[in-house]
């Protein structure tokens, strides 16, 4: 489970170009990282891509933070 | 190709969340009409002498227009900007285009109930549900429309043309649909943001020759595809820049 967490870690980190302790996990990336919502969908294929999860369209507005990536990825690996 | 960056999976992500493969839903286009159509060609009428006797209004290169659908992406100063790039389309283009708003003018009835008194249009919110306003766009341009569009965003002050966002970009590239820039000129002195009563100043529609955004489609097989988006937007802001001249 630590590992999905510093996949997911090391994806954002990634698209949004910034290091990953410069991230706070709990911040909004869209309203704190100014992250606009289209890097929002490259962050969403990488995670697909990465894991194999298929987001449901109505919870990807949801997903806000790092932490919430990290939970709805660690979500859908248990549930495989 | 070694594909280190994904794009070819956020294409891929992007045509699925933009439905680009499904089956085009039954009368989508119709879906963005109201009622109110039946009063609109009285309506546009009257705007549109009004608009030619107050703002001189002129256009150029009208004629060259290719067949729909494409996107007329335009620089955005003024709510008057559709209205006036609108009455410069030939009347068959007319009836084939839907125009695209910010969900937030679906909070003022007014401003609402005129917008869909003028024309075929789509409300869109691209902060939160980006995926759904370019699915919708996109379901448009499938269907065989044009979409007008302001990729600013929001009305500029002061006659700059704010940077553009990448959802027009994503839109063009990963529906292969042509770009036709447009540039509007004195729409900002006849109604600038923040003004209520309209000043006599001449407004001009300018069309560009549409864009071939081909070169993007094969980019993104090696780019990150944000950014083959944010550059495809930025060469089309950059043809309405060269119209402005």
């Amino acid at each position: 489970m630590e590992n999905i967490e510093n996949e997911v870690k090391e994806i954002v980190s990634r698209v949004i170009k910034i290091p990953v302790e410069k991230i706070d996990p709990s911040a909004d990336l869209f309203k704190d990282l100014g992250v606009d919502s289209l890097l929002g969908v490259e962050i969403f294929a990488s995670l697909d891509k990465k894991f194999s999860i298929d987001i449901p369209e109505n919870r990807l507005e949801k997903i806000r933070t790092l932490n919430d990536m990290i939970a709805i990825a660690k979500e859908k690996m248990n549930a495989k | 190709m070694q594909n280190n960056c994904l794009s070819q999976d956020t294409s891929a992500y992007w045509r699925k969340l933009l439905k680009i493969d499904a089956p085009l839903p039954e009368g989508f286009v119709k879906k963005t009409d109201s009622f109110l159509s039946v009063f609109r060609p009285g309506f546009n009428s009257f705007i549109e002498i009004l608009a030619h006797k107050l703002t001189a209004l002129s256009s150029e290169g009208a004629k060259d227009l290719p067949a729909a659908p494409f996107i007329l992406a335009s620089n955005h100063s003024s709510i008057l900007d559709f209205p006036a790039v609108f009455f410069c389309l030939p009347k068959d283009l007319r009836e084939k285009t839907v125009a695209i708003y910010k969900v937030y003018y679906d909070k003022n009835p007014m401003a609402k109930f005129f917008i869909k008194l003028f024309t075929k249009s789509l409300s869109v919110d691209m902060d939160k549900k980006p995926w759904e306003a370019l699915s919708a766009a996109a379901t448009v341009l499938r269907s065989g429309y044009c979409l007008y569009i302001a990729p600013e965003g929001t009305r500029s002050k002061g006659g700059e043309v704010l940077p553009f966002k990448p959802g027009v970009g994503t839109l063009a590239v990963e529906t292969k649909t042509p770009v036709v820039p447009v540039f509007i000129k004195g729409a900002d002195k006849v109604l600038p943001r923040g003004s209520f009563i309209p000043k006599k100043n001449a407004i001009k529609v300018i069309f560009g020759k549409a864009i071939d955004l081909s070169v993007f489609f094969d980019k993104k097989e090696f780019c990150p595809a944000y950014d083959v988006y944010k550059e495809a937007a930025d060469l089309i802001r950059q043809r309405i820049l060269e119209l402005s001249q």
